[in-house]
């Protein structure tokens, strides 16, 4: 995702398109690669949290020197910010279509759009992660560090993610990004739906289940 | 990409020299984000590791000379071990197959003037050096991480900052290599030239291919795994401690799911890079392209399979080890399968036992042997019994030093006149061949034996009924370190006196003999054309020139696709 990856190869040569085996850019297909990578590390992530649930003699975990619980997340605050993010990735998928078809103004309103929901999650986040701290800190039990490290990484790329698309509002009004296409603006849109899909996991993961 | 490719200029990015100065050379020379410059870096940083590991492990022989720890202490002995393997694997090993010679090869083979991100790739080495450097500072902090390359917690919670820093290195390294793999990745999906179809892909970059692969979806699941151990040292988040739910089993699967994948690694390139030399000294068409193809990508499907044979002595349950047990064995298929390939290859060839085919034959030797004693440690009742045993050292080093440290050394003889364009000194090549290889095995085959006789492994002390044997090992050892000393003088030597190289000095038939040694920058003045596999003898060479100029006969396969159709609405 770096600037540095696809800024200088996927310039286009002589009539518009460079000439690849596959006929999709380089950049395209080396920002498929990298969410495969990130798909791993979530992957192994997920995976710890699974086995040491599934290893725990009791889940959640006894408060260490207790016999209780740490009683299981309240789903409310969750459940909105889940359709807060999933509509984000709605507005984001319309508003790269609005771009290819060269509707700039509606592309702009719905990257407005996008980043407002995207901000607003995070922000529902923060605000879901102190009100956890109260019952269950990061150090507590093998289940608050597993749920900290997931929706924190998971957080952090929704930041990012936000951050990138700052960039590319930026961009676009400074008529830097022009229809019909556009390597980074199409990486950005797989990456944001990379991160929706991300969350629907650790949703059903950490609130759908006790 | 590969269709614009620049004039020759002579030496790598003469563009820049003449800047002239310090920072014009290191513009030149280390900032260069040519292919062929970043991959002769990974090589010189990966060869300087390599010393120091190497030394490392002469110090630890040094000390099991004689029973009785005398040399070092118990715990620097165990900084020493940790560092030596982590290092030879992480800053040796990988970086020299991957970064080395998958940079300064593929794009080579392929025919393409660079990988698809230049500036990513360098990007990728500049990470490379801080990796090694945090692995050894913890020698300067206090103590250097002591609890084995694998670092199983609980062990690895306690112990010095060493440990942390042990960490943060194979994270910096890790995401050094994954950057790689995604610029690999794409330049073989979407850089080859006119004509290279998949099948008409030199196994080398089969090899890479695959690897990059593996590393793609390995490499950062490890660092789920270090990130996780990372927040447990500094900050206690228990993810491995059982007094608050964690497991510490989970290291140890989220270790081995990475670093059995990595043996492969750390194998396939090298076997990639013994089935170029095989057909090339024997003249003949490598015996089984297809076969040798697809067993490549079969070993990198089955790595992701088998990691839980690592953990039989962990207390893994029962059923689960007769599934990865049998896994496991199944994985011998596709590997007997290239060795018998290479050995049909030999077989009734016309063979030129120069330097690149003798580490080549002694690869095929000492890998198979290697592999016997895996599929012996496959099985779970034999590797209760040998597990914690230099039996299981001794199979480490027959894969891994057997394994990929002669095809490493296959390769740098073989590449070296297309890198230095130099020719090394033939008779130096064989007496370095011959002292490595007898020495090797005068080193780690008697650990087959004391392995069996229940010699402990990672201990610096021993029973005295050893002595003879480690002291035999040891003497054998110190042969095995100076035999690189024939090589490093040889390299010396061939940088100033050699001979000068021509383009193809072994006659092959793959792209990246057909341009100058060493090529200049954008490798190719014309773009190649492929229309013969190859390996194909029989053919004369790729045609290289204007295509539309090309011989009746030299039409080559469409295997690109007209525009972006992604990005075209």
């Amino acid at each position: 995702m770096s600037a540095t990856s696809h800024s200088v190869e996927t310039a286009p040569s002589g009539h518009g398109h460079p000439k690849t085996n596959t006929g999709f850019s380089n950049g395209i297909i080396g920002i498929m690669c990298f969410l495969v990578s990130e798909m791993a590390l979530f992957g192994s992530l997920i995976f710890g949290y699974l086995y040491v649930r599934r290893a725990s003699p009791h889940w959640p975990p006894y408060i260490p020197g207790t016999t209780t619980q740490f009683d299981g997340f309240e789903w409310q605050l969750p459940t909105v910010n889940t359709v807060v993010l999933l509509s984000s990735g709605v507005t984001m998928h319309f508003a790269y279509q609005a771009f290819r078809r060269g509707k700039m103004d509606r592309m702009i309103q719905l990257l407005v759009l996008t980043i407002v929901l995207g901000a607003g999650f995070v922000g529902g986040q923060v605000y879901e992660y102190i009100h956890v701290k109260q019952h269950l800190a990061f150090n507590t039990s093998s289940y608050g560090a597993t749920f900290f490290m997931l929706t924190g990484l998971h957080g952090f790329h929704v930041t990012l993610g936000v951050i990138f698309l700052l960039t590319a509002l930026v961009a676009t009004l400074k008529g830097k990004i022009s229809p019909p296409a556009s390597m980074p603006l199409h990486a950005v849109t797989l990456y944001w739906h990379f991160v929706d899909a991300v969350w629907v996991v650790l949703f059903a993961l950490f609130y759908l289940t006790v | 990409m590969a269709a614009t490719v620049a004039g020759l200029e002579g030496h790598h990015g003469s563009a820049h020299a003449k800047q002239g100065g310090a920072w014009g050379w290191v513009r030149t020379h280390i900032l260069s984000t040519d292919h062929k410059v970043i991959g002769i870096n990974y090589m010189i940083t990966a060869f300087i590791f390599f010393i120091i590991a190497g030394l490392l492990a002469e110090f630890m022989r040094l000390d099991l000379a004689q029973p009785g720890s005398k040399f070092v202490s118990p715990d620097v002995y165990n900084e020493f071990s940790t560092v030596h393997g982590s290092a030879m694997i992480f800053l040796f090993t990988i970086p020299m197959l991957v970064g080395g010679f998958g940079n300064f090869v593929m794009p080579l083979q392929i025919g393409a003037g660079d990988v698809a991100f230049p500036r990513l790739n360098l990007l990728s080495y500049l990470l490379f050096p801080p990796a090694g450097i945090l692995l050894l500072l913890g020698f300067a902090t206090g103590g250097a991480a002591q609890a084995g390359w694998t670092s199983y917690p609980p062990i690895a919670l306690q112990g010095p900052s060493g440990q942390t820093l042990w960490l943060l290195a194979v994270i910096v390294a890790g995401v050094s290599s994954t950057l790689a793999a995604v610029n690999f990745m794409v330049t073989i999906v979407n850089m080859r030239t006119t004509g290279l179809t998949w099948f008409k892909l030199p196994l080398f970059v089969w090899a890479l291919f695959v690897t990059s692969l593996l590393t793609l979806i390995v490499t950062p699941a490890l660092a789920g795994g270090l990130s996780s151990m990372l927040v447990e040292r500094l900050i206690g988040v228990p993810f491995f401690d059982w007094r608050r739910g964690g497991n510490v089993l989970l290291w140890q699967h989220m270790f081995w799911f990475y670093s059995h994948p990595a043996v492969y690694i750390m194998i396939l390139p090298g076997m990639g890079l013994i089935s170029e030399i095989i057909p090339v000294f024997s003249r003949k068409p490598i015996f089984g392209y297809k076969a040798i193809a697809y067993s490549t990508i079969a070993i990198g499907l089955l790595a992701f399979l088998v990691w839980a044979h690592h953990m039989f002595t962990s207390g893994v349950q029962p059923w689960l080890e007769v599934y990865f047990m049998i896994a496991t064995m199944i994985i011998a298929v596709p590997t007997g399968i290239k060795v018998f390939s290479w050995v049909a290859t030999l077989f009734e060839g016309k063979l030129r036992l120069d330097s690149p085919l003798l580490f080549a034959l002694g690869f095929v030797s000492v890998f198979t042997l290697g592999g016997i004693t895996g599929i012996m440690l496959a099985s779970v009742p034999v590797d209760l019994h040998e597990h914690g045993t230099y039996f299981l050292v001794a199979h480490l080093h027959y894969v891994l030093f057997g394994g990929s440290v002669f095809a490493i050394f296959a390769g740098l003889y073989y590449y070296w006149p297309k890198m230095t364009g130099r020719m090394l000194d033939e008779r130096l090549s064989r007496l370095h061949f011959w002292l490595m290889y007898v020495s090797f095995n005068a080193t780690f085959f008697p650990m087959h034996i004391i392995g069996l006789l229940g010699m402990p492994r990672r201990v610096a002390d021993y029973d005295p009924q050893f002595g003879p044997w480690n002291l035999f090992i040891t003497l054998a050892a110190f042969v095995l370190g100076a035999s690189f000393l024939v090589f490093m003088y040889n390299a010396a030597w061939s940088l100033v006196r050699g001979e000068r190289a021509p383009a193809n000095p072994w006659g092959a038939r793959t792209l990246e003999w057909a341009t100058n040694s060493p090529p200049g920058h954008g490798n190719f003045v014309e773009t190649p054309v492929v229309v013969h596999g190859p390996y194909d003898f029989t053919k004369p060479a790729q045609y290289y020139g204007p295509l539309s100029e090309a011989p009746a006969g030299w039409r080559p396969e469409d295997n690109s696709s007209e525009g972006d159709t992604d990005e075209r609405h």
